[in-house]
């Protein structure tokens, strides 16, 4: 078989795979008749559980694992750096710091964490954008501020969790694919949409940009306004799964890497086939959070990193081109 | 082309050029040089409209054209290093070419393909057209990237030292190709060249350039010689006369003048 349709077939293979496995984490295990009679929508109350508490979940972590890779490829394109992620821009730091902020000053209105998560993470990237700005928009400046900003976010939320500390126990990580209805995935769902035709169009900036600066400039291409508009898709595709499930950096991270290794650098395959991947990834660690100690769920961003850093740290040894 | 009362500095520090002003005659081969720090890149960005002026303008038939999209219809560039893009082709390359003939929705393919078939083939790379980039020399990288200039079908070409980091096989080749372009095609180039020979064999005119001034400015065979050379790089010289230019031979670091 062609080897580039392996490629795709794997991760859609192994996708479906921990997807059945996911649907079978919990107290209510199927057989793969039920799953199907689960699926074809049948009442019974042990599938209306299953419906309602795994399968949001299942999309969730796919979704959100898709549309972080995503974005992570565009901040790499962008900043023409393999350490851009969505926390580089301070999305991750300013969310997290929003929905901690709202857990402790609307306790009881859930509403309030993905909304407050919403717009500290774009004030988060606006502070970081506008500081960075300097008559032109420098990727290092762009990182080195996101690095401070992001540190500034993650001090603020240190600040406002050791006063709370002495009021009540905050819950020490959130971060999980659990507690959303089939509405919200049904958003979701339209979220995912319109950041896969974004992200799509996204593919010839990003390759142009790959030319370097010069050789856009001189194709007629504005290169910071071109900037500017693939980061705001960048941070629409890293707010919406942040929103969803938490800040999760390594996702956005390491995926453009093993997508790169494995369909090369053009942005037109690269972009959607690391959505792949990343979908596949977020649903791996997911599964793993929920079943290692069952029936203890393990945060996600905690299993993300253990799985994440040997990983990267792995790549970086094994491979040259970061150190040229 | 023209430069009209140009003033340009990078990031508000002294002035690399003050009050420039030059005319780069159209349908020939101009070639700038200079020593380091001469200003002869400043001015080749300046053409190129990457840098912001501070006063004065650049002029394409009497007009300064805004709109980037339009100025790169009229204008393209082939610089001495290129990032590539790993498992692209040659061809697809080439392709981007294209891009200011191209709108969100807007693309003349049969047109596109014309332009990219005519600059494999004026390129000699029909042959490798399937070829990734990783693959090529970098020669015959430098040759694609003159192909996307090419593909860009503009009237001018501007390049910012394109021999610098090949050997003297593909140095010549890219001459050779330049020059064919330009015989074939009535396009107007513009090279930064530091090699005074290759610029006094390939150039129809020559820029000599110190100090962010034009100190001479005509045909290689008129404006090279010992003095000119002298009072450009500081060193003193032999220039021998050859059927295809002058050869210049530098000798020592004080000139005698």
């Amino acid at each position: 078989m062609n080897r580039n349709i392996l490629k795709v077939i794997i991760p859609i293979i192994l996708i479906l795979l921990l997807s059945i496995k996911a649907l079978n984490i919990g107290s209510i295990e199927l057989s793969f008749t039920e799953m199907i009679e689960m699926l074809r929508g049948i009442d019974d109350k042990q599938y209306a559980i299953v419906r309602i508490t795994r399968v949001p979940a299942i999309f969730v972590g796919i979704i959100c694992g898709a549309m972080f890779a995503m974005s992570g490829v565009l901040l790499q394109a962008v900043m023409k750096n393999p350490l851009a992620d969505p926390s580089i821009i301070g999305i991750s730091g300013g969310a997290s710091f929003g929905a901690l902020l709202a857990v402790s000053l609307f306790p009881d209105l859930l509403i309030m964490k993905p909304i407050f998560a919403l717009i500290f993470g774009v004030l988060a990237c606006s502070i970081v954008y506008s500081l960075a700005w300097k008559g032109a928009l420098n990727p290092v400046r762009v990182i080195l501020v996101g690095i401070a900003i992001n540190t500034l976010f993650n001090g603020l939320e240190d600040f406002v969790s050791y006063f709370l500390s002495a009021g009540f126990v905050m819950p020490v990580s959130t971060v999980s694919t659990g507690g959303h209805t089939s509405q919200s995935v049904n958003y979701l769902i339209i979220y995912f949409v319109l950041a896969l035709i974004l992200g799509f169009c996204m593919y010839k900036k990003c390759n142009v940009l790959g030319l370097g600066d010069h050789n856009a400039h001189s194709l007629g291409i504005n290169v910071d306004q071109t900037r500017l508009i693939i980061s705001v898709v960048a941070v629409f595709l890293a707010i919406i799964p942040t929103m969803y499930i938490g800040p999760i950096s390594f996702v956005g991270l390491i995926v453009p890497h093993i997508g790169r290794k494995l369909v090369g650098n053009n942005h037109k395959y690269l972009i959607l086939y690391s959505g792949l991947l990343g979908g596949f990834l977020l649903l791996f660690a997911d599964v793993i959070s929920r079943s290692i100690i069952y029936p203890i769920e393990i945060p996600l961003d905690i299993i993300m990193a253990l799985i994440g850093a040997p990983f990267f740290l792995y790549m970086i040894r094994k491979g040259n081109q970061y150190v040229k | 082309m023209q430069v009209k009362n140009m003033t340009i500095s990078y990031d508000g520090q002294k002035n690399i050029l003050e009050n420039f002003s030059v005319d780069i005659p159209k349908g020939q081969t101009t070639i700038i040089v200079g020593a380091n720090g001469s200003g002869k890149s400043t001015l080749l960005q300046t053409l190129l409209k990457r840098l912001k002026p501070k006063e004065g303008a650049v002029f394409i038939d009497g007009s300064d054209i805004k709109d980037q999209k339009s100025f790169a219809k009229k204008v393209s560039a082939v610089y001495q290093q290129n990032s590539t893009i790993e498992e692209m082709s040659v061809e697809e390359l080439v392709a981007f070419g294209r891009i200011p003939y191209q709108g969100f929705l807007k693309r003349d393919i049969d047109k596109d393909q014309q332009h990219i078939e005519w600059a494999l083939e004026q390129t000699s790379l029909l042959e490798i057209r399937k070829s990734s980039i990783l693959a090529l020399s970098g020669g015959q990288r430098q040759r694609v990237f003159i192909a996307l200039a090419l593909c860009q079908d503009t009237e001018w070409i501007l390049l910012d030292e394109p021999t610098t980091y090949l050997d003297m096989y593909y140095q010549i080749e890219v001459l050779e190709l330049m020059k064919s372009i330009k015989e074939l095609k009535d396009k107007s180039i513009i090279m930064v060249l530091h090699d005074i020979n290759q610029a006094s064999a390939y150039g129809d005119e020559i820029i000599m350039m110190k100090a962010g001034k034009v100190l001479y400015k005509g045909e290689p065979k008129k404006v090279i010689n010992k003095e000119s050379i002298a009072d450009i790089y500081n060193v003193s010289s032999d220039i021998i006369e050859m059927p295809y230019g002058k050869i210049i031979i530098p000798r020592t670091t004080s000139p005698e003048k």
